[in-house]
């Protein structure tokens, strides 16, 4: 079916094409620009960069201060992402399998945690860890970041199962694996994409997260934070380079998430 | 079929784990807050009780409400913006090419695991005062000073809009793929041109999408606390601003609790006007 | 000893009945169909026998031992599904090796037992394929290796040729059929189509909301059914009311008059005549014919073309509507019955068969 069929001549879908073109350059120029600009070889940043090198990615991936960043945000991701598949698979199927009645309601409360402004979840988080006395230290980072990576997984998951034909596990019980079984063998490595989309969300999640870490940290920097200080001390190319690294890292997540086709207008409408 | 509903029940325990990390991060912490709002703050020492202090301050004060204002009327304002520019994009993505598609579905969201911070240094680099566009216009002799584009609202609206402008995109999407094509070909099939297509038909049905996607980026936009502080420095305060300075320089955990309540107290307001308003335009 | 046995089992859903009280077996070696329209109860009663659904009350046994709360993966059942359900990222080697993993057969044992099983399907040569790849013939036979190489204490299945066409479906009875003797396996069989039932069963059990109606052989369900419902959803049926008269001599059904060979007495309520369109016979007015009953005379009021037969609607002497079927033996005159026709109605004593009850 030609698009172009809805409309009475061709100038409008031209128009639109225009129009969403200025909206995706506005959207993405300023990263391509930044991208640009990270290899410079000067000590400033410019547009273009009078001389290229890679001489800040240096700096950066030699540096004490963004190395141990790094480490921390990277840490903090590995560990919370598979619990958070852990933890966001077994609810989705709670839900999915549990009393349809309470199905509705048990749902927005799982869900609950992302609609939540994270300032107000930082908060209080940071107060729990504080009674706690857990503050500044990854038993406080690990449990705040499952908080808001579990309800992507189960929306994720969930979507999938809705989906998911049961009668396979039954057959497979019918063969003699258990419940548990079932499961492991068949169900899994049937929605194998929304768990690695639920896991590339929890990961990206965690290691963006900035305001509720910057209330559970004092002396320890993730790299979110770092690069938060960074920029309020003063902007080097430096900044441009990790941010680079840092898109690079989305990027590439993002292109697998897509390409697996596991991001259609079904599965990520966000509530 | 007839599932077996026996066993219905004994699924619930597998949300226990989920359950108890969130009694004590989420709920347990909540109420703290809701506590702490009543509490009284004098001279560092914080006492539990049921005092009014702190939100009689805010409406007293001076300084809090109209931050509180100004924190709404931005987040209307981005909110604005982001559905007038996320709209077509939209539209696009459902009648383009499936090549086109998978384009603009990346563009779109990509942003969504997207550092923050990320977007904002990018825009910092070309608003700023030796930025990209202050350097350009200099260079080509345009301007003699540099243009004010940052530390300012205009600043701090372009870059938020930046950064939730996909979360208006996708519900929007959703919205308009679900809508039946062959209602729109069959008002375009009886003479109706496209624009009238568009008004009378794919618009209001398209309306749960638009109040999703307004609300949500609204309530981001109410919340968030980094992109007004890097782009708008000083020059604009938000709520989220506020709450952190309470918290992490006064120590005043009370007047910082109260202020966050306010600020769930307006966010859930515009959800029940937005859930009213999408029943409103459902019945008719 | 018997592979199934129910005894008094009920199936309740808070108010709502789906099994009220049935009592069932299954013979080592037969082939038993639970029959009846959609509602009956048949696949929730089967879904007991599997495991998947627990009675509210009764027992159940397989191979004499008692199942009744025993979960599915405990019980050596075979089941196939009306969607076949087979593994879609697996190969159909690995489908059907499935069960065997399951039941910890040693690996060296399990590929022998896997081609045994792929063989008697007649699918050697497709072990490597992915399920998505196979016709749906191939995919339910498939479906059957996969559940027979675990050596079932009884095979279950569950409508598993209603999305196949008609074509595929004749010849998959057959083969079924054909297997489940070799195999001497017992089979419980679950099905709403009655030529299904009367094709492939030892015995048949017909079911109306959650009860039982009848068990009994195709012959006797089909000849003798003891209930109105079983002989109207059996096959096609004339039922008549009927009074029993003149002593108890003849039996005034409609206004027809029928000899009262079985000396049913019948009460006030009268009794019901059941005759199969089948064995009435009709000619045209004007040829001639013998008939051996009461000289009924008729008008053709519809008349419809099924291909190898033709199914009229006559009215007799102006009074019940008989529904008769003629072999299409490609006689033209035969064929011809238009509406309006007058003709010559007649049937054998034997094919009048009284309802009890």
């Amino acid at each position: 079916m030609s698009s172009q069929e809805h409309y009475g001549s061709r100038l409008p879908y031209k128009f639109l094409v225009g129009l969403v073109a200025l909206v995706i350059f506005f959207l993405e120029a300023p990263l391509i620009i930044l991208i640009i600009q990270s290899f410079t070889a000067e000590s400033y940043l410019a547009f273009p960069p009078p001389s290229y090198g890679i001489r800040w990615y240096k700096e950066v991936l030699t540096s004490e201060d963004w190395l141990n960043s790094i480490t921390l945000s990277l840490t903090i991701a590995a560990v919370v992402t598979p619990l958070s598949l852990v933890l966001g698979t077994m609810a989705a199927f709670a839900l999915d399998r549990g009393p349809k009645k309470l199905k509705h309601g048990l749902q927005t409360i799982m869900i609950a945690p992302m609609v939540l402004p994270h300032i107000v979840l930082g908060l209080g988080l940071f107060k729990m860890a504080l009674q706690l006395d857990i503050d500044d230290s990854m038993l406080a980072y690990i449990p705040a970041h499952l908080t808001i990576t579990i309800p992507f997984v189960i929306i994720s998951v969930g979507a999938s199962l809705q989906t998911f034909e049961q009668s396979l596990e039954e057959a497979a019980r019918s063969l003699g694996a258990n419940r548990f079984w079932a499961v492991w063998y068949i169900t899994l490595p049937i929605i194998q994409p929304a768990l690695i989309a639920g896991g590339i969300f929890s990961f990206i999640i965690s290691f963006d997260e900035f305001i509720i870490t910057f209330f559970l940290t004092t002396f320890q920097r993730t790299l979110p934070i770092e690069m938060f200080s960074t920029l309020m001390y003063q902007v080097k190319p430096s900044i441009a380079a990790v941010s680079t690294l840092t898109l690079a890292v989305t990027a590439f997540l993002t292109a697998m998430l897509i390409l697996r086709g596991q991001v259609t207008s079904g599965d990520k409408v966000i509530k | 079929m007839s599932r077996n509903s026996d066993q219905n029940y004994g699924a619930l325990w597998l949300l226990t784990p989920t359950v108890l990390l969130y009694v004590a991060t989420f709920f347990v912490p909540l109420i703290m807050l809701g506590v702490l709002s009543f509490a009284k703050f004098e001279a560092s020492v914080t006492t539990i009780g049921f005092y009014f202090d702190n939100y009689i301050k805010i409406f007293s004060d001076g300084i809090t409400l109209k931050i509180f204002f100004q924190t709404v009327r931005l987040s209307i304002v981005i909110t604005f913006w982001c559905l007038i520019l996320g709209y077509p994009v939209a539209l696009l993505m459902r009648k383009c090419s499936p090549k086109m598609k998978m384009i603009l579905l990346f563009c779109v969201v990509s942003p969504l695991l997207t550092s923050i911070i990320v977007r904002n240094v990018a825009w910092l680099l070309i608003l700023g005062r030796s930025g990209l566009i202050n350097d350009t216009l200099i260079q080509w002799g345009l301007i003699s000073r540099p243009l004010p584009l940052m530390y300012n609202e205009f600043g701090v609206i372009l870059a938020v809009v930046h950064v939730y402008l996909s979360f208006m995109v996708l519900p929007l999407f959703g919205a308009l793929n679900s809508i039946n094509s062959s209602i729109e070909e069959a008002a375009s099939s009886l003479g109706a041109p496209y624009w009238r297509v568009f008004l009378s038909i794919t618009l209001p049905l398209s309306l749960p999408g638009v109040m999703a996607g307004c609300t949500l980026v609204f309530i981001l936009s109410m919340g968030v606390y980094l992109t007004p502080v890097i782009m708008g420095g000083n020059f604009v305060l938000t709520l989220p601003m506020l709450i952190t300075e309470s918290v992490r320089e006064q120590y005043d955990w009370p007047f910082a609790s109260a202020m966050a309540l306010m600020l769930l107290l307006a966010i859930g307001f515009m959800v029940i006007l937005s859930s009213g308003v999408q029943r409103l335009v459902g019945r008719r | 000893m018997s592979s199934v046995e129910l005894k008094s089992i009920v199936k309740k859903y808070g108010a709502v009945t789906a099994v009220a009280s049935i009592d069932l077996s299954v013979e080592s070696g037969e082939f038993v169909t639970l029959l009846g329209p959609s509602g009956c109860g048949k696949t929730t009663t089967l879904r007991m026998v599997a495991g998947f659904i627990r009675p509210t009350s009764g027992t159940l046994s397989i191979g004499d031992i008692d199942m009744t709360g025993v979960p599915p993966h405990q019980r050596t059942v075979g089941l196939v599904f009306q969607n076949y359900a087979l593994f879609p990222h697996m190969t159909v080697r690995k489908n059907v090796e499935f069960g065997l993993k399951m039941q910890k057969v040693l690996t060296s044992e399990r590929g022998p037992r896997v081609q045994e099983a792929l063989e008697l399907v007649q699918l050697e040569a497709l072990g490597e394929r992915m399920p998505g790849e196979l016709s749906g013939g191939q995919q339910q036979r498939v479906a059957l290796a996969r559940a027979l190489v675990i050596r079932p204490d009884v095979l279950l299945l569950d409508e598993p040729f209603g999305a196949l066409d008609k074509q595929l479906r004749d010849h998959m009875r057959v083969e079924l059929r054909e297997l489940q003797q070799k195999l001497k396996i017992s089979t419980l069989f679950v099905t709403h189509d009655q030529d299904e039932a009367l094709s492939m069963s030892d015995r048949i059990v017909v079911m109306s909301e959650g009860k039982v109606s009848q068990v009994g052989k195709p012959t006797e369900i089909y000849e003798k059914p003891q209930t109105r419902f079983v002989a109207d959803f059996i096959g096609r049926s004339n039922i008549l009311a009927g009074k029993v008269e003149n002593k108890g001599k003849t039996i005034n059904a409609e206004g027809l008059t029928l000899p009262n060979k079985e000396n049913v007495i019948g009460g006030d309520e009268g009794v019901s005549v059941m005759i199969r369109p089948e064995c009435v016979e009709i000619t045209k007015s004007d040829s001639k014919a013998t008939s051996s009953s009461a000289d009924v005379k008729g008008k053709v009021t519809a008349s419809i073309y099924l291909g190898s037969i033709v199914q009229y609607s006559v009215q007799i002497n102006k009074g019940p509507n008989l529904v008769v079927t003629q072999n299409n033996t490609g006689s033209e005159s035969l064929k011809n019955l238009a509406i309006g026709d007058d003709v010559d109605v007649s049937f054998p004593d034997s094919a009048i068969y009284i309802l009890p009850g």
